[in-house]
């Protein structure tokens, strides 16, 4: 198991330092400069962390060996498939989670309760992370079997477009109203960014509900990932 | 010859599908809009509208065309098979490189010049895009044919070609070292409104910078050709250069106008947010906040409150009560000013008609801006100018010593010894009606009121206090500025008499695209301290900060920025004669002098 995360690790710290780099760079520049106020700032770090994070790594995981072709020798190790999933979620959600740590920990240090308390800060960031890491496993999950990134990133981004008008839509229409379907609050992605709104959910139950659609749904991919039959071509 | 005529024959052939689906794209489809105009009835003749087609995609079709020609002989085989043929790689590139140039060049100075000719009312620009753009659009050009001479694969090079193009055409519009290099035409109007010269400058400057560039780009793309150079692109290079690229582009925008004035002190304000008005001698002042401007657009209502505050070695130390702010603090300039080394007492007019008969009765008040001082504001005077319309004739107030001056339809004179007690001394007709007699931008002449035993420099004090100008004025010793839709002009003093004031324009500051993007061409208020002008502004758009920025009359050129600030309703300023300032918003902050400006 550590091999096959040092592997992943090797593969993918470039994508991690990508991530740190940009993000960090985006929050350290625009806090500093105040342009636009903290909040808002902090919203278009988050916005494109919860964007771009799931995109990258899920497409950078599976779909990447696949197309290269080693994916196969991957599966034909002495080692069960579960265990190599396991390593490139792993390696997946410190891909999303990483790279807004480390946005988080500059907005605290340039921002901290200049604007916003220390506390809504953290709480912003984590909520941007569970929403990144929940599109991440739903991402991963839908293009494990897909044979290029190119494909995969396109079926990603359709994921992506789909929670966003899905719960745009049923924001617009009263999310946060009795009448709204309840159920779905907690199973969007996204609705981790809309529980910092303090009316609506607690961010807790949120996580509660996407880590368990997040192990379906992992469970799910974990089984339609099989060794090549011996002989098979 | 025959050889690079058959050369060139084969990169017209292979490229001219460019011209065509550029003339589709840059003249069809403004045609198509015309009709579209005309049946709409938009428009009552018929218009064809290329230039903004071309400017926003003539850089992208360079880039197409470049990497096109390039990636397409640099592949696989085909790249050994040119090089087994009897002609030289230099040559052969030229070749290549100069047909594709004149496609694109074609590609967009035609439509340019469809509108030119066919368009009754053409864009104010046009003209000079014409004249100045084809060299941006070859620059860009040969940024294309070098990522496609060093990289070989289509989509890699064209991205970052792209990035590339972004940079050229960003970069010196917010970095102000390259703004010579800027393919923003505004500054071209020679003057403000008129159409923009063809030949200045820095239009020239804009053009030798883009030969040149691209000069140097074509000449390393045939070195690259000649000695084989090539770069393996793979996703890192990719996702690296195109995120430098925007992070360049964001830290630069964040360089020009964001906020660099060191924050000294930060203060919460115990009566809410919203400082709507800071004074101080130095040594005490008060603050007047509206916490209204913080609550939603329907729940507004003036709500005032005054708090005085010490500003001591350590920093401002507010007091620990408020009062009720005795009077509204949005007043035009020339209806207020303030006794003469007493930052609380304040001397103002208000203009009524109480009659309802059209007569303006017009009245003095003293207000104390001290807390637990405070009192009831007290009418003075009163005068009513008959047959006289509001607006110009409004008097102006100006102090002197211990003298307050109401100069208008009357002069009176008060003796102020005891300030929050004037004592009328005289009362005689005046008539003065303002003080701008001529103004176009690059001279402004005043004229000055006659008023007894005033050197010319308080009378060009009182002339410019009373002179209407609808945005922010500023005048110190001899510098003057104003600002406009236009931008910030300074003007020094060239001349003065008894009678009139003349200045000459030394310079202007015109706010960039971005600025523009971020809100800043909105200022209201000005004001001058030791040389440096303090603009005040407040964002179009509600994602942005107010501002304020700070400019040096000094500079060589003059406005210079060198300082900027900007934090939530940040945008009410009282500058100190140290060179730090006071500024007031959600919070009240004691702001350090611009970077570098102590040191001069």
């Amino acid at each position: 198991m550590r091999q096959l995360i040092w592997k992943e690790w090797h593969e993918q710290s470039w994508r991690l330092g990508f991530g740190c780099v940009v993000l960090g760079a985006m929050a350290l520049i625009g806090l500093h400069a105040r342009l636009i106020a903290d909040d808002n700032m902090m919203l278009w770090v988050g916005f494109i962390g919860i964007t771009l994070l799931p995109v990258l790594s899920s497409t950078g995981l599976l779909p990447a060996e696949r197309s290269e072709g080693s994916f196969e020798s991957l599966l034909a190790l002495p080692v069960a498939p579960w265990k190599i999933l396991a390593a490139k979620t792993a390696m997946g959600l410190l891909l999303c989670v990483g790279p807004l740590a480390v946005a988080a920990a500059i907005s605290l240090i340039v921002a901290g309760g200049r604007e916003m308390t220390d506390g809504d800060i953290v709480h912003f960031y984590a909520a941007s992370s569970v929403a990144a890491v929940s599109l991440f496993i739903w991402m991963m999950a839908l293009t494990s079997r897909l044979p290029s990134e190119g494909r995969s990133a396109l079926v990603a981004i359709g994921v992506l477009i789909i929670w966003s008008i899905a719960t745009g839509s049923a924001s617009a229409g009263g999310l946060n109203s009795s009448a709204a379907p309840r159920f779905f609050k907690a199973t969007s992605p996204l609705m981790a960014v809309w529980a910092t709104d303090p009316h609506s959910m607690p961010l807790i139950a949120v996580v509660i509900v996407q880590a368990i659609i997040a192990i379906a749904l992992w469970t799910w991919m974990a089984k339609r990932i099989v060794p090549p039959v011996e002989g098979e071509s | 010859m025959k050889q690079l005529a058959a050369l060139a024959w084969k990169e017209w052939h292979e490229t001219r599908i460019y011209l065509w689906i550029a003339i589709g794209v840059f003249i069809g489809l403004p045609v198509i809009g015309g009709f579209e105009a005309i049946f709409q009835h938009i428009s009552h003749a018929f218009e064809i509208s290329t230039t903004p087609w071309v400017v926003i995609f003539g850089g992208v079709l360079a880039v197409f065309v470049a990497v096109g020609a390039t990636c397409r002989d640099y592949n696989g085989r085909l790249e050994d098979f040119w090089r087994s043929r009897p002609v030289g790689v230099g040559r052969w590139l030229l070749v290549k490189y100069l047909v594709g140039l004149a496609v694109v060049l074609a590609s967009c100075i035609l439509p340019l010049l469809v509108e030119l000719c066919f368009t009754p009312a053409p864009d104010r620009d046009a003209w000079p895009i014409t004249a100045w753009f084809p060299f941006m659009w070859a620059a860009a050009y040969s940024i294309g044919f070098l990522a496609g001479c060093l990289l070989r694969r289509t989509a890699h090079a064209a991205m970052l070609a792209l990035s590339g193009m972004l940079l050229l055409w960003f970069l010196p519009m917010v970095l102000p070292p390259l703004r010579w290099m800027s393919v923003a035409f505004s500054d071209n109007s020679d003057s403000y409104g008129n159409r923009p010269r063809i030949f200045n400058l820095g239009s020239v400057e804009f053009g030798i910078s883009m030969a040149v560039l691209a000069t140097v780009v074509t000449g390393l793309s045939i070195l690259a050709a000649k000695r084989n150079w090539r770069i393996e692109a793979d996703q890192k290079m990719m996702y690296g250069s195109i995120s430098v690229a925007l992070l360049i582009l964001f830290a630069s925008a964040a360089f020009q106008l964001g906020t660099n004035l060191p924050i000294l002190q930060q203060i919460d304000l115990p009566d809410g947010p919203g400082v709507t008005l800071i004074r101080c001698d130095g040594q005490h002042g008060f603050i007047v906040t509206d916490i209204s401007r913080f609550r939603e657009r329907n729940e507004w209502y003036p709500d005032f409150k005054l708090r005085n505050f010490d500003l001591t070695p350590s920093g401002i130390v507010l007091a620990s009560t408020s009062s009720e702010s005795p009077f509204f603090p949005y007043w035009n300039e020339g209806y207020y000013t303030w006794a003469p080394g007493n930052p609380y007492i304040q001397y103002r007019i208000e203009t009524n008609d109480q009659s309802g008969d059209g007569n303006f009765a017009q009245t003095l008040y003293v207000d104390s801006m001290q807390a637990g001082k405070a009192a009831q504001p007290q009418t003075l005077w009163e005068d009513t100018p008959k047959d006289l319309q509001i607006g110009p004739i409004s008097p102006t107030l100006y102090t002197r010593q211990n003298r307050l001056y109401v100069i208008g339809s009357h002069l009176a004179v008060f003796d102020i010894s005891d300030p929050l007690n004037p004592k009328l001394i005289s009362l005689k007709p005046f008539n003065y009606v303002g003080g701008r007699l001529y103004f176009d931008y690059q001279k402004a002449v005043f004229a000055l009121p006659e008023v007894p035993d005033f050197s010319p420099s308080e009378r060009l004090e009182v002339a410019m206090r009373s002179s209407y100008w609808e945005y922010g004025k500023a005048l110190e010793g001899e510098y003057l500025c104003l600002e406009d839709n236009y931008g910030l002009f300074a003007y020094h003093l060239d001349k003065i008499t008894d009678y009139t004031a003349t200045f000459t324009n030394i310079g202007r500051y015109k706010p960039s695209i971005l600025e523009g993007v971020f809100g800043k061409a909105n200022y209201y208020h000005l004001s001058m301290e030791n040389g440096l002008v303090y603009l005040e502004s407040y964002p179009s758009n509600e994602f942005a900060n107010p501002s304020i920025s700070v400019f040096d009359v000094h500079s060589q050129p003059p406005l210079k920025m060198i300082g900027h600030f900007a934090a939530p309703g940040a945008n009410v300023v009282f500058p100190l004669s140290d060179g730090r300032a006071i500024v007031g918003g959600s919070k009240l902050w004691l702001v350090g002098p611009p970077p570098g400006w102590g040191a001069k």
